[in-house]
């Protein structure tokens, strides 16, 4: 098991080399200029001469493959330079915004599993009943339904006494006090607990025809006890594949998410930062999310010989 | 009533049943957080905002009209030929006392503003932005390039005085100078680089904290040179990227002040906040704008002049956009600028189709169709309207709407002939419009007309107000007559304020220049 953790984080070096430079050179090839986000509304009154400085200073008019060496040795060094736009390096901003993004994804998660996967074993033990049939239409629902609808219609409904209860805050991060990331992690977690519960029924299902749950039964176990003792761990394997999956979700679903809420996260610095052709930060904060989500998948599969003792890695 | 609300009320009556005098802090939303907060570099509004309640210049204008009026200093003559501008200095002033920054003289002197501006003229784009605040003084430009070790035309004469002696007269120089800081040299050696992130100035508030997109905290300056000032407690700027979020919070009360509109939803909310809404013009006008040197409109004045009739304004922006702005029936100019009142062209489109004829198109024949290009972030509707307009007279348009940055840069690419585009004056003076764009070819249109380009030099070189903004008008009637806009509309300043809240001044500047200072709430 070792050997194999320590070959997969190997041939993630190869990986991460090729995201890199897909990274570098759509960023390269993407039209638009940084130095209008560097001087911003005030682009046409700077002298030309002073937006030429501006472009030497940061390197700009270097060759692709100038800029793309010094990249790729800031991204091995680990220093992946300053924001062109924001007086910030890399390194800050992830290092303050990531881990407020991780609490927001761990209590999403969290939602996600406490609600999806009680529903799933209870749509699939009472199949075609209208337990089923609700469940897995509020599922549907949820999995069509916009996060963004959804964020609008909880704060509708949930921040406004006009319209409902003002239970919680509109928005924000209030200063870390958990009582503001209710909303975002419940609005962000439901959306995520319909795919969970969909998964899980049928999951659930498939294991249900198998021999081993006939012979279960046969020795007469109670029905509960078969789902919970013998058919669960191996329902669960397809699940965390989806969790795993959803991670990577979160990463992206949690931009919309951070901007309706005003959250202080990653997602958002991404995207602002896409939008100003902002390359040091593109590159890193990518760069960082490629190996968040090679890592997650090392552990997934990890998780995999943990439910399921046949599964070998050798 | 909910429970966050009594709670509030609760604290606030524990407040004064001790006896504190809370005025409280101002919650202010801003659509993005401030790049950085340097004073050398401050270009985008976002870092404005911030900066022009920390620091302060010479002159700063006044909150409500918009004038230049002093700041730091007291008053200054102008030698009679225009070239030296005298400096009295405030006296007493000091610079914000914060940890990590001791002083051997907190007082702001003309040292300090001699300091100040030299660092202004740095070529190293990562120290100043705006060289072009100070680059006519005198030997400033020697000094940028290396070659002399101060700028002649910059002289301290005692504490409180300061002599700035400009290579030609230029009646901008007093607007440039609004944005050029005073800032403690203390401040920069002990903080360094931090000190873009944690600002030390002389203004009426002083910085306490930013957690990057979260929020941003000023809090009053107990020893501002101006007695009684500021009233409230602070100011709180909170990140709100999103519209309707901002609705919200402004509904419950977590923000006392909302800048902007969920898109469509302008009527309702003026009608239901009728005694919180409020608007006034602003200084920013948004045009169609045609390559002057590309065909078909490069030596082309009618067909220029045929787009110009074809398109209603008042349409568009009273009817279609719910007001959003003023239909811009006179020119180039916003018409709180004087030397805006020239005539525009009246929306008739059979005076189109005649010009269209003479263009060499009759009823657009021969004419290819025409994309038109614009950005993301601004409405359809308009650009939609001005299609259908210009179908109506016989040409046709391609709609090409593209994400804003790769706009911007795009713009000025020989393929696009026709684009929308805006500017923002920063004060109410013609020169921010006309010298910025339509000088030497400085606009995305590439418009250039030797004779436009001698009457703003010589503008620029006249003192007398009346004098000068009658040659600005001639320069803005020539290029009216030129034709290489279509004018579209110019911008309001909307926005609702909590009941109560007294003193928000606001200019046709914007509110991103309202002097927090005086505001005063319930």
């Amino acid at each position: 098991m070792f050997q194999y953790v320590i070959r997969r984080l190997l041939w993630a070096i190869p990986t991460l080399l090729g995201v890199f430079t897909i990274i570098f050179l759509l960023t390269y090839l993407m039209p638009g200029d940084p130095v209008r986000a560097v001087l911003g509304e005030q682009f046409q009154r700077a002298d030309p001469a002073t937006i030429q400085r501006i472009r030497d200073q940061l390197g700009l008019d270097d060759p692709w493959h100038v800029q793309y060496v010094r990249f790729l040795y800031r991204s091995v060094t680990g220093d992946f330079g300053r924001s062109f736009v924001l007086d910030e390096s890399v390194r800050d901003i992830v290092g303050y915004r990531f881990p407020r993004t991780l609490q927001l994804m761990a209590a999403a998660l969290l939602v996600a599993i406490l609600i999806g996967i009680p529903a799933g074993i209870l749509a699939a033990r009472y199949r075609y009943t209208w337990i089923d049939h609700t469940l897995m239409l509020v599922a549907l629902i949820g999995v069509a339904m916009p996060v963004f609808w959804q964020a609008i219609l909880a704060k509708i409904f949930l921040t406004q006494d006009t319209y409902g209860i003002a239970l919680f805050p509109v928005a924000g991060y209030g200063g870390g006090n958990p009582y503001y990331m209710v909303l975002p992690a419940l609005v962000l977690g439901t959306h995520l607990s319909a795919t969970i519960a969909r998964v899980m029924r049928s999951s659930l299902l498939e294991e249900r025809a198998k021999d081993y749950t006939r012979t279960a039964r046969s020795k007469g176990l109670a029905d509960d006890k078969v789902i919970l003792k013998h058919q669960l761990r191996n329902a669960l394997i397809p699940v965390v594949t989806i969790i795993g999956l959803d991670v990577g979700y979160l990463l992206g679903g949690s931009v919309v998410t951070e901007t309706v809420f005003n959250w202080p996260g990653l997602g958002r610095a991404v995207v602002n930062a896409i939008s100003r052709r902002d390359t040091p930060v593109i590159i890193g904060t990518l760069l960082f999310g490629a190996m968040l989500f090679v890592v997650v998948n090392i552990i997934v599969d990890v998780v995999y010989a943990m439910l399921n003792p046949q599964i070998r890695y050798t | 009533m909910n429970l966050r609300r009594r709670l509030l009320l609760v604290l606030a009556g524990v407040l004064l049943a001790t006896g504190a005098t809370a005025q409280g802090t101002f919650n202010y939303p801003m659509s993005a957080d401030p790049e950085h907060l340097d004073p050398w570099r401050s270009t985008t509004v976002a870092t404005r905002r911030i900066l022009v309640n920390v620091y302060e210049g010479l002159t700063t204008l006044d909150g409500r009209t918009a004038e230049v009026v002093p700041a730091l200093a007291t008053g200054w003559d102008i030698s009679e030929d225009g070239l030296t501008y005298t400096f009295h200095l405030r006296q007493g002033v000091l610079f914000h006392d914060v940890a990590g920054v001791t002083y051997e003289d907190r007082e702001m002197k003309a040292e300090d503003v001699e300091w100040s501006f030299l660092r202004y003229l740095s070529e190293d784009t990562s120290v100043s932005q705006h060289p072009e605040y100070l680059i006519g003084l005198q030997g400033a430009e020697e000094y940028l390039a290396g070659e002399a070790d101060g700028v002649s035309g910059m002289r301290v004469v005692d504490d409180y005085t300061i002599e700035l002696t400009l290579k030609a007269p230029n009646h901008r120089f007093l607007m440039d100078l609004i944005n050029a800081y005073v800032v403690p040299r203390e401040a920069l050696e002990a903080l360094g680089p931090d000190l873009s992130n944690r600002p030390v100035g002389t203004g009426p508030f002083v910085f306490d904290h930013w957690n990057r997109d979260d929020e941003l905290v000023l809090r009053a300056n107990p020893e501002y040179w101006e007695e009684g000032y500021p009233i409230i407690d602070g100011v709180r700027f909170v990140n709100v990227p999103e519209a309707t979020t901002e609705l919200l919070m402004y509904r419950e009360g977590d923000l006392d002040i909302l800048l902007n509109f969920p898109t469509g939803q302008l009527n309702s909310l003026k009608a239901e906040f009728a005694d919180q809404y409020h608007e006034q013009p602003g200084l920013n006008v948004r045009y169609w704008g045609f390559k002057m040197d590309e065909p078909p409109f490069a030596d082309n004045l009618a067909l220029r002049q045929a787009f110009n009739h074809a398109i209603d304004r008042e349409l568009i922006w009273d009817v279609l956009m719910e007001g959003a702005r003023v239909p811009a029936t006179l020119g180039v100019l916003p018409p709180d600028i004087p030397g805006s009142d020239v005539e525009g062209y009246a929306y008739d489109p059979e005076r189109a189709k005649e010009l269209l004829a003479e263009a060499g198109y009759p009823n657009g024949e021969g004419l290819e169709p025409i994309t038109l290009y614009y950005f993301a972030t601004a409405d359809d509707a308009p650009n939609v309207a001005f299609q259908d307009m210009l179908a109506q007279v016989g040409v046709q348009i391609v709609l090409q709407k593209e994400d804003t940055s790769t706009y911007w840069t795009h713009i000025g690419e020989p393929d696009v002939k026709l684009f929308l585009s805006g500017w923002s004056a920063d004060l109410a003076d013609a020169s921010e419009v006309l010298d910025f764009l339509f000088a030497h070819g400085r606009d995305d249109t590439h418009y250039d007309n030797p004779e436009v380009n001698a009457l703003l030099d010589q503008a620029r070189a006249t003192a007398d107000p009346d004098e000068r903004n009658a040659i600005y008008r001639q320069a803005h009637e020539l290029i009216m007559a030129d034709a290489p806009w279509i004018p579209s509309g110019y911008s309001k300043i909307s926005y609702l304020l909590r009941p109560g809240v007294e003193d928000f001044q606001v200019s046709a500047a914007g509110t991103y220049r309202t002097p927090l200072k005086y505001v005063r709430l319930p």
